[in-house]
């Protein structure tokens, strides 16, 4: 897990026994086996060899930007319903798709006129009247966003839903 | 592994209900095991490294024995788009973009495609030829065809004290008492119900609370407060009806980096599944409040825009003119090519089909090794 192990090299000319494509659930097993079998075998795996520090807990990163998945904006993929449809580019990441979903199904606050959008249509408010004189000069010197403490989550959300449906949000690499 | 406060509320609720949890089955050490260091129930499994090596992805414990053999390479960063095949149609390898790009063939005498069931019928797809006009392997016409996701369904509830979730391993306990639904219902279908927390800190705030909560301010600070720590949820994971219609297949138009044309996901949930999906929903809002659950909510049943499953798309079966592989997972149309992964399913079980993918992996080195001493690939 700490570092990649050194491991038997194949060139391009030999030609092995089995060429096992993909190295998930599926594709390390059949190599173990088969190699355990007294075959030889090369495992070709799109994905990077990740190792323990790869690893974080770093929620954005992972489930937001689908850290551990495809890269969706190399590798796109397209939905439709039923075949007589015209597939569209599915949202960039897993995160995305249930903030696509989110806007019906997770839909609150929406009664009392408290979604992100409202708090967006206030952004201009929140600057021209700072709350007291501590947050004002806290605002001056840039120690504190405009706008204030509440809306986190109201900032987050208007960001990375607005982000992802303008295509702006970039995947940080590995 | 130790239950969960989810677990515990679970058993109090189905037991109530006359129901028979169990503990469920994980692929996570609880001990040290051949060198591994065991699970430190830091919570963040899913869709997360295990940087411990406790959860049993190949990472940590296939692929270090497959590398010991010293007769296996892994060659990561290596992006296949076609498998080759001779003048007598037998795979003679595969071609594949390295990391910096370079198109390399790699010889072998047999392929086996385990890239799950989107990414396998893709590349049979990408593999055109003359012999094979519409993708490899697919004299059936069935390459990328029945497709399946597996349904899921939320019921989630807010106790009166702290539960902490967040903490450990994803699910303790679940229920199989509606493995098979009574057709008396009217609908075909079952399942399975488990007890977990689903979410993380950002993801909680954003989708995982009561749609009474406000979004902002300071009364969804102490929403946020008050149900972090005391909110459970009980999944149900659901049977998905084999469908010709629901398929991957090839774009028109979108392409991926690499120019090559992207994945087109075709679906759409058969009415059946989603009559599933509410009952198994039912059972566990019943759980929640036989468990003594304050407040309960849910969300909407609606159909797939997207699976994490991917299932059943160049099924095994003994006519070629109805399945892609046979039952040694070689294909009908190519004796040097086997595909074995979620692609092999003929129906979607229940749900949660990792280990039936790697016991199906098992038996296919089993069946392959025996047909290469035979010397018959």
């Amino acid at each position: 897990m700490s570092a990649i192990p050194s491991q038997k090299r194949y060139k391009l000319t030999d030609t092995v026994d089995f060429l096992v494509i993909g190295c998930g659930a599926s594709g390390a097993v059949l190599a173990r086996e088969l190699a355990h079998n007294g075959f030889s075998v090369v495992v070709l795996e799109q994905g990077p060899w990740l190792t323990a520090s790869d690893f974080t807990h770093d929620e954005y990163r992972h489930w937001t930007q689908s850290l551990l998945t495809n890269d969706y904006r190399k590798q796109p993929t397209t939905f439709r319903k039923t075949p007589q449809d015209k597939a569209v580019k599915q949202p960039h990441s897993l995160h995305r798709q249930f903030l696509a979903l989110s806007r019906d199904r997770f839909h609150r606050g929406k009664q009392e006129g408290h979604d992100h959008r409202h708090w967006l249509h206030r952004l201009a408010d929140n600057l021209r009247r700072p709350r007291t004189l501590l947050h004002q000069s806290r605002v001056r010197a840039g120690r504190l966003r405009p706008g204030g403490r509440e809306p986190l989550r109201s900032t987050a959300l208007q960001a990375v839903s607005t982000a992802a449906h303008a295509g702006e949000v970039q995947r940080s690499p590995l | 592994m130790p239950v969960k406060s989810s677990g515990v509320l679970f058993e109090r609720g189905a037991r109530k209900l006359g129901y028979h949890p169990f503990p469920a089955p994980i692929a996570i050490i609880s001990k040290p095991y051949q060198g591994r260091i065991p699970c430190q129930h830091c919570g963040f499994c899913m869709g997360f490294g295990c940087e411990m090596g406790a959860k049993s992805s190949p990472l940590p414990y296939i692929i270090p024995q497959a590398i010991a053999t010293g007769r296996c390479e892994i060659r990561p960063e290596s992006y296949v788009h076609k498998i080759e095949l001779d003048q007598h149609g037998r795979a003679v390898g595969a071609i594949y973009f390295d990391k910096s790009g370079r198109e390399n063939l790699q010889h072998a005498r047999a392929v086996v495609v385990a890239a799950n069931g989107s990414e396998t019928p893709r590349l049979l797809l990408l593999s055109k030829s003359n012999r094979f006009p519409d993708g490899l392997a697919n004299s059936s016409g069935l390459v990328g065809k029945y497709l399946m996701f597996n349904t899921d369904c939320l019921a989630m509830g807010q106790f009166e004290h702290p539960l902490n979730e967040y903490k450990s391993i994803e699910v303790t306990r679940l229920i199989h008492d509606f493995y098979e639904i009574d057709p008396k219902h009217g609908f075909y279908g079952g399942g399975g119900v488990d007890a977990r927390f689903l979410f993380y800190p950002i993801s909680f705030p954003m989708w995982g609370l009561p749609q009474h909560v406000p979004q902002w301010g300071s009364e969804f600070k102490k929403a946020v407060n008050k149900y972090f720590t005391r909110t459970m949820m009980c999944a149900g994971h659901t049977t998905s009806l084999a469908m010709e219609n629901n398929s991957i297949s090839l774009d028109d138009e979108v392409k991926d980096a690499w120019g090559l044309p992207a994945m087109r996901v075709t679906y759409k949930d058969h009415p059946d599944d989603l009559k599933t999906c509410k009952f198994m929903q039912d059972r566990g809002m019943e759980i929640l409040e036989a468990a003594g659950a304050q407040e309960r909510w849910t969300t909407p049943i609606e159909e797939s825009t997207f699976g994490f499953h991917l299932l059943g798309t160049c099924r095994m079966g003994k006519d070629p003119k109805s399945s892609v592989i046979d039952i040694d997972h070689r294909t009908h149309d190519v004796p040097n090519l086997f595909l074995c992964d979620g692609s092999s399913f003929v129906t979607s079980g229940r749900g949660q089909p990792t280990e039936t993918i790697q016991a199906l992996a098992f038996r296919a080195a089993d069946r392959i090794t025996a047909l290469a001493k035979k010397n018959e690939i």
